[in-house]
């Protein structure tokens, strides 16, 4: 049973969110070789360990938050800043 | 190798089967090979199969981690089908369908193959509209998918009583798939790995990857395990679900990510349920084993995991979404379950293509990949022993990505 934090909600079942998959950096300015955009279109971090992700609490307040999970404890570690403004996220990795 | 009969049979019964010989040889690790497999997977090990009989090459080395076929090989829940949606896909996969066919005869092993159909219940128009996509493009590449009203349905699957005009989502047709067929998912490894070995080709267990190694220039050089350092020319990796683990290592990037996706089985009732029952809108597929086990699947894990248990959650959906459409396995009792890790690639379609780094080769994006081991074996060993594409599987190169030209395909899950 995986439990979530909500920053709104508190701890929650994981079964009122959904996965919106990992997160991304911001999309590449224009002049990016086409290697670069491909790059950042089709390939997702898949690290056995942490990984930056965002929920969404669909059934409960509605808030989009990210995370970052372990892929194999499941352990969360709470992003230091929690933005729910998902389109502007920024990664750390490209 | 002794040739499995009935003649081989009775004569092993006369010692009490105490001189069978074993399927397959434990070499010691050579310094080189002409070709390095990682993975004794099915895929990996029909790779080796068919680079033997098809191409001649038996320079060959299976490295496995674990044991052999102790990945997803043994986890699956061994439909196999070919009703996919996209031009690029269904004809690989009605090529898999049929190399399967003729599978316990080539390998001389019984796979206990049985042509069973598979019948899709459909509770929404989405998936009814995306289902006859799919039926149209099945018959043009030889891909049977035809549809039945809810009375023959429930005709042919009489422990369906649930999804009447009363719930909440009451099934509105259904379709068949008369190539859909169930086998003996170790049966496959084992099989293969016999043939690969009596051929000269070697695997190891026990023996881990933990880099690529590569040339000066750049191109594939061999591989640093836990026994040392293996050379060869060329280099597969095709370790299903831990793909960049490895690739990562020489610094390629992949457009995939790893699932977790889970099964589990009922304790054995009597004949029950003659076909492969799969519920899309609900997420859920059912067949019954020869035992008479029910068993189960349901949607995989939706954050990305490298684990092979099965989350409470996702369990749970299963179940609940299963007693929906069949109330009466209310009374089952549910022996074991279990989970596997899959990768999936950006468009859902396969990857079987050279990288980048000349030598190295990836077969990966197998999710669902079981029904497509003979297909996947085949046409890489195509690639490595010719280094072209074999055209059933030329539109699976990592091109597609870089053209943008992705193969976007719904028909690669059973359950949504
Ligand atoms: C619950 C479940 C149900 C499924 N149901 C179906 C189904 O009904 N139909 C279908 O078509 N498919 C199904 N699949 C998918 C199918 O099982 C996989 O797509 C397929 O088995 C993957 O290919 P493989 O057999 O080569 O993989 P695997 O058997 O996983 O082989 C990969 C091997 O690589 C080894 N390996 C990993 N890392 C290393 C390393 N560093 N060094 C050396 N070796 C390494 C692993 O130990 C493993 O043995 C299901 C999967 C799961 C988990
Ligand atoms: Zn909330």
């Amino acid at each position: 049973m995986l439990i979530l934090p909500c920053p709104f909600c508190g701890q929650r079942d994981e079964s009122e969110f959904v996965n919106a998959g990992p997160t991304k950096p911001s999309r590449p300015d224009a002049n990016v070789s086409d290697a670069e955009w491909v790059d950042w279109l089709t390939v997702p971090e898949n690290p056995i360990g942490y990984i930056e992700e965002k929920w969404w609490h669909a059934k409960g307040c509605g808030k989009w938050f990210t995370i970052k999970r372990h892929t194999v404890t499941h352990e969360i570690v709470t992003a230091d800043v929690m933005p729910d403004d998902v389109g502007k996220r920024t990664g750390e990795t490209t | 190798m002794a040739k499995f009969s009935a003649f081989s049979l009775a004569w092993n019964a006369l010692s009490h089967h105490r001189n069978w010989t074993r399927y397959w040889q434990n070499p010691p690790l050579a310094k080189k090979y002409e070709v390095l497999i990682i993975g004794a997977g099915g895929h990996g090990l029909a790779t080796a199969h068919y680079l033997a009989k098809n191409h001649g090459i038996t320079d060959t080395a299976v490295l496995e981690k674990g044991w052999l076929g102790g990945g997803n090989i043994a986890r699956n829940t061994v439909t196999v089908r070919s009703n996919y949606l996209r031009d690029e896909s269904l004809p690989f996969f009605v090529k898999s369908v049929s190399l399967f066919e003729g599978l316990s005869k080539d390998l001389n092993f019984n796979l206990m193959y049985s042509n069973r159909s598979m019948i899709d219940v459909i509770q929404t128009y989405p998936k009814m509209r995306e289902i006859r996509r799919r039926m149209m493009n099945g018959y043009l590449h030889g891909s049977s998918y035809s549809s039945i009203d809810v009375a023959e349905l429930r005709r042919r699957v009489p422990a369906l009583t649930g999804g009447g005009p009363e719930s909440r989502l009451p099934i509105i047709g259904a379709m068949v798939h008369k190539e859909a067929a169930t086998c003996r998912h170790d049966g496959v490894a084992w099989g293969y790995a016999r043939s690969a070995s009596t051929r000269g080709v070697e695997i190891h267990q026990h023996t881990e990857v933990k880099n690529l190694l590569r040339d000066k220039d750049g191109t594939i050089k061999g591989v640093e395990t836990n026994r040392g350092t293996v050379l060869a020319n060329k280099v597969a990796v095709v370790v299903s679900g831990h793909t960049t683990t490895i690739t990562e290592t020489a610094g390629l990037r992949l457009p995939i990510k790893s699932f977790n996706l889970a099964a589990f089985v009922s304790e054995p009732v009597k004949p029950l349920i003659d076909v492969i029952v799969n519920c899309p809108d609900l997420g859920v597929y059912l067949n019954q084993s020869d035992k008479g086990e029910l068993v189960i699947g349901g949607a995989p894990d939706p954050g990305q995991s490298f684990r092979r248990d099965v989350k409470q959650n996702v369990f749970e959906e299963a179940v609940v979404t299963m007693l929906e459409l069949f109330p009466a396995f209310r009374r089952l009792k549910l022996l074991r379950q279990w989970g596997g890790v899959l990768d999936i690639a950006h468009d859902a379609t396969p990857i079987i293509s050279a990288t980048d780094i000349p030598g190295l080769f990836v077969s990966c994006g197998w999710w669902g990949g079981f029904k497509a081991v003979p297909a996947g074996g085949y046409t890489l060993a195509h690639l490595i022993a010719t280094g072209q594409p074999h055209n059933v599987a030329a539109p699976f190169t990592l091109d597609r990505f870089h053209h943008l030209d992705f193969i976007v395909e719904s028909g690669t899950t059973t359950a949504r």
